[in-house]
């Protein structure tokens, strides 16, 4: 616990810029918030006797971050999926293509933005359209046109390597999606 | 037309109960869920579950488009609707019809009909039921005091459009009623879109009896009996039983007559229940409401009488007669059910969702338990906070509720808080062992603290 408390020591609420006395005026409710150093001492014993091993906690502009002895740092910066699914946002019929005719709205190779229509989901008389909401390159397309899709179901898989890094691309290629 | 496979658009214990009767009648399920309820009892059991939206339930239980679809988009024949929810909503029948989908449950035009105050009781006046009375024209303060002098005070005012208590209340003095119907009115429109109001005569010892009925498409329609459900809070029932309690033969012949008139006059098809109030001081009844659903308490008459109403429901969508006629319909013994909410009753009936950690149920052959709660089940913080509903049935009243006692006795919840401990105590009271207690009476037991309410852990 001696890097525990070493980190708790660092924390220095007091100096917070956000909790200012006008703040207590306008919106008491804020100030429940505030992080004493006997808050911290207590959250961190209690985080001590617990079989957590890592905590991370954001009050207003205090983070406190603890590890225990050998814990090990669990959000590397390298960690992000490359390969991420997008679900559909709401049950519905899936609808591949636009109803005016043409080609479907996304196939493996396609490259999306946040912004790209990937499908329609009809519901009665609604049809809505489901964006991509990532950047990247479509892997998979997962549902058919004209198949029930659930709430929460996978629609696509979108690799979201930068494809101007060769190397990356290379390695999305040759390994299968988790 | 046969039904094959069926959507249930619900959830918790009513859900699993449907699923109970269908795998009875080799019918497959496909149960409709929130995010929060794939890992559910009903989701395990069914053949199918399909995913129709997020918690909330204005996205996923209330969404007509999504039942439907889900319902069509999984080969579905028909949709049981359950109780709350969509159960009452007149649009999901149609919907359903144009889909080609059968509604359990009767036909849109009864739904909307019945689920209106002031067309329901037109309909039952038109059909010789006795209303409470009053008048259902209320426009202006001064009509307001008119008609409170003709029916006599205390007086109820109500929404015409609508219930949950928006733009109801209560008046004992005429000179508060200029003041009440403005506070009603406005209310009122607020809340449903319309000002109109109800005016009725205040039964101050009522009892609340309802008649279950049974209507098919070929113009048969019987009654189950009745139910007291004279035991509420803020309008929820608590503890229902079978048959009701001290109300003369004469009128409880005469209330289940006028719940099958008032079916024939319908048309009804399905399984319903048409409520009413009962002046124990002047042993009258009155019409209250239809409900045009399978009841939460319908197990108190299953029961008693041996039908399977969520079996009838099934028949009747499918378009055949109904399997008995009514003389054929005997109830035997009595009946109590109770319900167990996840509410701390010690905390003014807060709502109390989490971990179940254990879950023992009583187990007795007159003891019969309608739940969706195992042990490691987390209660979802989103919806109706209904664990479980015990029913006890005894040859007598006295026998039922010495068997629910030891049954409440018996079961244990540990996780959650529930009310286990305050039913507990609400059947220990000699008002209940001798029946003589009227709809307010949970509400005015638990104010006084006349009833212990405390934790399930401090119990002896």
């Amino acid at each position: 616990m001696d890097r525990a408390r070493l980190l708790v020591a660092s924390c220095r609420p007091e100096e917070e810029p956000t909790l200012g006395s006008q703040v207590k005026e306008v919106n008491p409710k804020i100030m429940m918030l505030r992080l004493t150093r006997d808050d911290i001492a207590d959250i961190v014993q209690a985080f001590g006797s617990s079989t957590f091993t890592s905590l991370e906690l954001r009050v207003g502009a205090v983070t406190l971050e603890v590890r225990k002895p050998g814990a090990e740092e669990t959000r590397p910066a390298d960690a992000l999926p490359r390969t991420v699914e997008v679900v559909a946002p709401l049950l519905g019929i899936f609808e591949a293509e636009p109803v005016t005719g043409g080609p479907p709205f996304v196939r493996p190779g396609t490259r999306v933005h946040p912004e790209t229509t990937v499908g329609i989901l009809h519901v009665g008389k609604d049809r809505t359209p489901v964006m991509a909401g990532v950047c990247g390159t479509v892997d998979e397309v997962l549902v058919k046109g004209g198949q029930l899709v659930e709430y929460g179901q996978p629609m696509l898989r979108v690799n979201t390597a930068p494809p101007d890094l060769p190397g990356e691309l290379t390695d999305a290629a040759g390994a299968d999606a988790p | 037309m046969k039904v094959r496979r069926v959507l249930i658009a619900n959830r918790g214990e009513i859900a699993v109960r449907i699923i109970r009767t269908c795998r009875a009648l080799g019918i497959e399920t496909v149960v409709a869920v929130s995010d929060a309820d794939r890992e559910g009892l009903a989701a395990r059991l069914a053949d199918r579950t399909v995913c129709i939206g997020p918690a909330r339930a204005a996205a996923s239980y209330l969404n007509v488009g999504a039942v439907v679809t889900a319902a069509v988009g999984t080969g579905c024949d028909a949709v049981h609707p359950g109780y709350g929810f969509l159960a009452e909503n007149a649009s999901l029948a149609e919907a359903c019809a144009e889909s080609g989908v059968t509604f359990i449950g009767p036909r849109p035009e009864t739904i909307r009909t019945l689920g209106d105050k002031i067309q329901a009781r037109a309909l039952a006046v038109s059909a010789g039921v006795p209303v409470v009375p009053g008048a259902d024209d209320i426009a202006d303060s001064q009509r307001a005091i008119s008609v409170a002098r003709d029916v006599g005070l205390p007086i109820l005012l109500k929404a015409a459009a609508g219930g949950g208590g928006k733009g109801m209340q209560v008046v004992h003095e005429l000179c508060r009623l200029r003041g009440a119907f403005e506070t009603a009115t406005a209310e009122a429109r607020a809340a449903f879109g319309n000002g109109t109001l109800y005016m009725e005569r205040l039964v101050p010892n009522a009892r609340h009896i309802e008649v279950q009925i049974l209507g098919d498409r070929h113009g048969n329609v019987l009654h189950l009996g009745e139910r007291d459900c004279t035991l509420q809070r803020r309008h929820q029932k608590v503890v229902e039983e079978a048959p009701a309690v001290l109300i003369s033969e004469q009128l409880r012949d005469r209330m289940r007559q006028a719940a099958v008139g008032l079916a024939v006059a319908v048309g009804y098809e399905g399984a319903g229940t048409v409520e009413f109030l009962v002046d124990q001081d002047r042993d009258e009844f009155f019409f209250l409401e239809v409900n045009t659903r399978i009841q939460v308490e319908h197990p108190v008459t299953e029961v008693l009488t041996g039908v399977d109403l969520v079996g009838e429901q099934l028949r009747i969508a499918a378009g055949e007669p109904l399997a008995l006629d009514q003389a054929q319909i005997h109830l035997r013994g009595h009946a109590i059910e109770c319900r167990i909410n996840a509410e701390a009753a010690h905390d003014n009936f807060r709502p109390s969702p989490g971990l179940i950690s254990e879950w023992r149920e009583p187990d007795h052959a007159y003891v019969r338990v309608d739940t969706h709660c195992y042990p490691g089940y987390g209660v979802p913080p989103f919806y109706d906070s209904l664990l479980a509903k015990l029913i006890v049935v005894g040859q007598d009243r006295a026998e039922a509720v010495a068997r629910t006692q030891l049954a409440l006795s018996e079961f244990s919840i540990q996780g959650v808080e529930c009310t286990l401990p305050f039913l507990r105590s609400l059947l220990q009271r000699p008002e209940y062992a001798t029946g003589s207690v009227n709809t307010r009476w949970v509400e005015s037991v638990t104010a006084e603290r006349k009833i212990s309410v405390g934790h399930e852990g401090e119990r002896a």
